[in-house]
């Protein structure tokens, strides 16, 4: 049988059909050269459709990781993570020591919340607390400020269709989020005890995604004013609005260097999504993966046949080292399971941490930028798993039935232990 | 990705097939041999036989059902691929499988078949037994003539689980006997999935159950949808300053006739706007835009909610909501390319009729109101492309009404659009607001080695041209932008002072291009001791 490509395939097809049919063969005869069925394709529809289903090892089953961390090292490892479980059913927040020990439910609220960010000193995180009344069909946000130590949380903001992406002042007295309180969605700031509501920006197309810079001084976010999603600064009392980005495509998920200085994000200019870095003043910006010194075109047209390249894939969750050298991001698209990756920043070179046989996502760095802590769904359920900052050591340590995802690692303070 | 193809090129065989039809088979008239009912000769038995054709094969034979009935619900449930659904509706259970088996329906295809429900959720021959099996006990049931095809419409009829007898309709007639009619093809990236041959007789002169309506009348606000109105609505609060909106995607969990026939239903209790069918052919709206449909509300309404709070009300925009439904399921690995460009035509049109932009922010995945998503939202949905189609549609791709050509190829279509410069370039990021990616920095001097920004037309016109550049004290005053036609022939010179006005849009003038590869020189031909900046140039 000749190899064949997708359409000459179906040409095949019409032709075996045709031949075939005008034979007095038996229909399913012996191989006439045409006529024949051909071999299955490598991925053949029956094993591709069975790819999708969950293998066979259950949670809590047959599954082990064939490289986990010792036990003595995970139990070294600093800090606390927070992480939404759906083992009781709605999403709730847990928290357990990294080494997998002392799992313990934050909360008993029934409501669904979802673990936003911790504030800066450790002994608190800032919850997104959602009610879903499908009577009324209603959808209400509440952010609220949760004690790790179990203590009663205090709901702050306002309470309605959105309230969301909330980072603490260094000092953690204030937080600035965003809302669709007074219009489409805007950024406010709130002093931490419920007072001093301010309302920071004022565009009928919205601002989005705000994220305090670590000095507390400076607010990146997104706004889609200039008619697509863009990257704006402003200082902490909404003064001083500049755009950083210019393009005809969407740009969003700004994230700060640990020093303040540059900030990484996620746009799709070139098509597909992939992770920017640039100088917080919207200078020297490039693609994470692309080596400096490269950062702007080829100079020579690209070849008339550029389009027919393999599509590159989609790159998203940009988390930077606690000392800023590194970046962690995921790739997926393409048919392919979602990777984790860590490029470093000053030369772009990228190195694949997790295997593309099943997804791996929402990376979170250690504390001490040693490790990293994400979500995996290779033992069946989705579970958090930990491992050491170069790829080895992956070893899983929730094994609860219902997903475990969204990891908050928090640094080891007055709330978090050690 | 696969591609989903009903090609001319079986087509074209069928025919070839029905020339030669002197000496073949005449499966009108004879007596299959078997008892086998003499349309189910026409499955692709001939055809490429994959390893899923020869599963449903196995299945259908087991139950004596027939292949291309097997086939053709198959394929108008999932496009046959395995699918684990997820519970879009209250009442409505999520479906599982090639066959989107549910609820009761799953657990009892699953005894008749003799597997666990598990197998028949994941196990591709489990699933298609259960299914078979399902489909025998409904045709012993209803007491059907197994011989006639059209006796079998009332099993097609029965097993869609579709109450609303214009939604039963419409499945069995538009979807499984046009799949049967059309035939099928199905494909993936690792070639053939499987086939069913197009059958030769009129599939629908005998059906059994009723044909749908013949005209329709078309949507209040869309004149590309038919119009079938649901019960399941409300009228929008009061004091909205829910501008500008937002537009929210939604799959089905299951296929389309089915769906809108949910949503139509008053006893279900939701709806959607719009539901848009797995090829793009058809659009039924089910609400008018002007009310809230019952799909997912991130609002306050105190009348909503036993009156509670009702200074709320009119604080919380996001009620102004318009859903659409999209046959299928969020877990499917690709959507059908017709129902991506129609879903975008309608978005377009929505975001038109109530100036909502145009931007990821704006038209969101159903899942993306909650604050965070573990599968991030509609994970195959293809949302760069789908806002782009967007924006296609409603001619403002590529940076408003024209193209943008960047400084950066990565950027750009360069099969209509590129930057070419020499090595005498700087590529630089140093100064704030460019467009893009960063530029080109170019030393003035008296020589030709200008940046060109190319751009293709097919035909004459008459175009304004912009330059954008970023703006600093070593800039030229008269930094030189030449334009030129396809023919090569100067078409004017445009002196910038690109010490000024950086960061922004700057118009040139307006020029006559011909039909080919015009374009914009920024030359470095000018007074020495400055730079020139090429970062991108606009044509509208």
């Amino acid at each position: 049988m000749p190899v064949r490509s997708s359409g000459s395939l179906i040409l095949a097809a019409a032709l075996a059909l045709a031949l075939s049919s005008c034979k007095r063969e038996p229909e399913r005869g012996a191989p006439i050269d045409a006529g024949a069925p051909p071999p299955l394709p490598a991925s053949s529809p029956a094993r591709a459709a069975s790819a999708g289903a969950p293998t066979s090892s259950a949670p809590g089953g047959a599954f082990t990781d064939p490289d986990p961390l010792p036990d003595a090292e995970r139990r070294s490892l600093p800090g606390l993570i927070a992480f939404i479980s759906e083992r009781d059913g709605a999403p709730t927040v847990y928290l357990l020591r990294p080494s997998g020990e002392d799992q313990r439910r934050l909360t008993q609220r029934s409501a669904a919340q979802y673990p936003a960010a911790s504030t800066p000193d450790g002994a608190s995180l800032l919850l997104v607390s959602v009610e879903e009344d499908h009577e009324n069909k209603l959808h209400l946000e509440q952010l609220v400020v949760q004690p790790l130590d179990g203590g009663p949380g205090k709901a702050v903001g306002p309470r309605g269709g959105r309230n969301r992406s909330p980072s603490a002042s260094p000092d953690g007295r204030w937080i600035v989020f965003e809302s669709d309180v007074e219009s489409f969605s805007d950024i406010y700031r709130v002093n931490r005890d419920g007072t001093g509501l301010q309302r920071l920006t004022r565009n009928r197309e919205g601002n989005f995604e705000p994220a305090l810079s670590p000095d507390g001084t400076q607010i990146a976010f997104v706004s889609s004013r200039d008619g697509d999603p863009e990257l704006y600064r402003m200082r902490a009392d909404g003064t001083g609005q500049q755009r950083l980005t210019a393009f005809h495509r969407e740009d969003w998920a700004p994230r700060w260097s640990p020093d303040g200085k540059r900030l990484a994000f996620v746009s799709n200019r070139e098509t597909r999504e992939r992770v920017y870095v640039m100088d917080a003043d919207g200078t020297h910006l490039r693609a994470l993966t692309t080596p400096p010194g490269e950062a702007a075109a080829p100079a020579a047209p690209p070849a008339a046949d550029a389009g027919a390249s393999p599509r590159l894939l989609d790159e998203s969750e940009p988390a930077w080292s606690p000392d800023g050298k590194r970046i962690a991001y995921i790739t997926r698209g393409g048919g392919t399971k979602a990777r984790i990756w860590v490029a470093e920043v000053t030369t772009g070179v990228t190195r694949g941490l997790t295997a593309d046989t099943h997804s791996s996502e929402g990376p979170v760095w250690s504390p001490d930028g040693r490790y990293l802590a994400f979500v995996s769904s290779r033992a069946g359920d989705t579970e958090l798993y930990v491992m050491r900052a170069d790829g080895t050591g992956q070893t899983r340590v929730t094994q609860s039935k219902g997903a475990d995802w969204l990891p908050r690692w928090i640094s080891p303070g007055r709330g978090a232990g050690r | 990705m696969y591609q989903l193809r009903k090609l001319t090129a079986l087509v074209g065989a069928a025919t070839l097939l029905a020339a030669c039809g002197g000496e073949g088979v005449d499966d009108s008239t004879s007596d299959a041999p078997g008892g086998t009912p003499p349309f189910s000769l026409s499955s692709a038995a001939d055809a490429p036989r994959t390893e899923l054709d020869q599963l449903f094969e196995d299945a259908a034979d087991e139950f004596d059902v027939p292949v291309s009935l097997l086939k053709a619900i198959g394929f108008v449930e999932t496009r046959w691929q395995m699918v684990e659904g997820e519970e879009e509706f209250e009442g409505m259970p999520p479906a599982y499988g090639v066959m989107a088996l549910r609820g009761e329906r799953l657990e009892r295809g699953a005894e008749l078949a003799g597997v666990s429900v598990e197998e028949a959720k994941t196990d591709l021959l489990a699933n298609l037994r259960a299914g078979a099996a399902l489909l025998d006990e409904d045709a012993d049931a209803l007491g059907i003539d197994r011989l006639s095809l059209g006796a079998w419409s009332l099993v097609a009829a029965s097993a869609s689980g579709i109450e609303e007898p214009e939604g039963q309709a419409s499945y069995v007639h538009n979807e499984v006997f046009r799949a049967l009619h059309d035939g099928i093809v199905v494909e993936n990236e690792g070639g053939l999935v499987g086939s069913l041959m197009p059958l030769e007789t009129e599939v629908y002169q005998d059906l059994e159950v009723p044909a749908p309506s013949a005209s329709f009348a078309a949507g209040p606000n869309y004149a590309g949808s038919i119009w079938r109105p649901s019960p399941n609505y409300g009228s929008r609060a009061a004091g909205n300053i829910g501008v500008p909106g937002m537009i929210i995607i939604h799959t089905c969990e299951g296929a389309y006739s089915g769906c809108w026939s949910w949503l139509v239903n008053a006893a279900s209790g939701v709806s959607a706007h719009y539901v848009v069918n797995e090829s793009g052919s058809e659009i039924s709206q089910l609400v008018n835009e002007s009310n809230r449909a019952y799909h997912i509300a991130a609002t306050y309404s105190c009348s909503l909610n036993s009156n509670v709070e009702c200074w709320r009300n009119g604080y919380s925009s996001n009620h102004f909501t318009i859903g659409i439904e999209h046959g299928g399921f969020a877990s499917q690995s690709s959507f059908p390319l017709g129902q991506i460009n129609a879903s975008a035509a309608l978005s377009c049109d929505i975001t038109q009729g109530h100036g909502i932009p145009r931007d990821k922010y704006h038209i969101v995945a159903h899942g993306q109101l909650q604050p965070y998503n573990r599968v991030d939202p509609g994970p195959n949905w293809p949302w760069s492309t789908y806002i782009d189609k967007i924006k296609q549609n409603c001619g403002d791709a590529g940076g408003g009404s024209g193209i943008v050509i960047d400084s950066n190829n990565a950027n750009n279509d360069t099969n209509n659009f590129y930057i070419q410069v020499s090595a005498n370039w700087t590529s630089s990021t140093n100064v704030a607001g460019y467009y893009g990616s960063g530029y080109y920095a170019g030393n003035t001097a008296a020589v030709s080695d200008g940046a060109s920004f190319y751009f293709y037309l097919p035909a004459a016109a008459s175009k304004i041209v912009d330059g954008w550049w970023t703006a600093a004290g070593d800039r030229s005053t008269a930094a030189p932008y030449v334009m030129f036609n396809a023919s090569g022939t100067n078409l004017g010179t445009v002196n910038a002072n690109q010490q000024l006005n950086g960061g922004k849009w700057n118009t040139l003038g307006t020029f006559n291009f011909t039909a080919g590869w015009n374009k914009v020189i920024l030359s470095r031909w000018a007074a020495a001791g400055s730079v020139v900046i090429a970062d991108a140039v606009r044509i509208r």
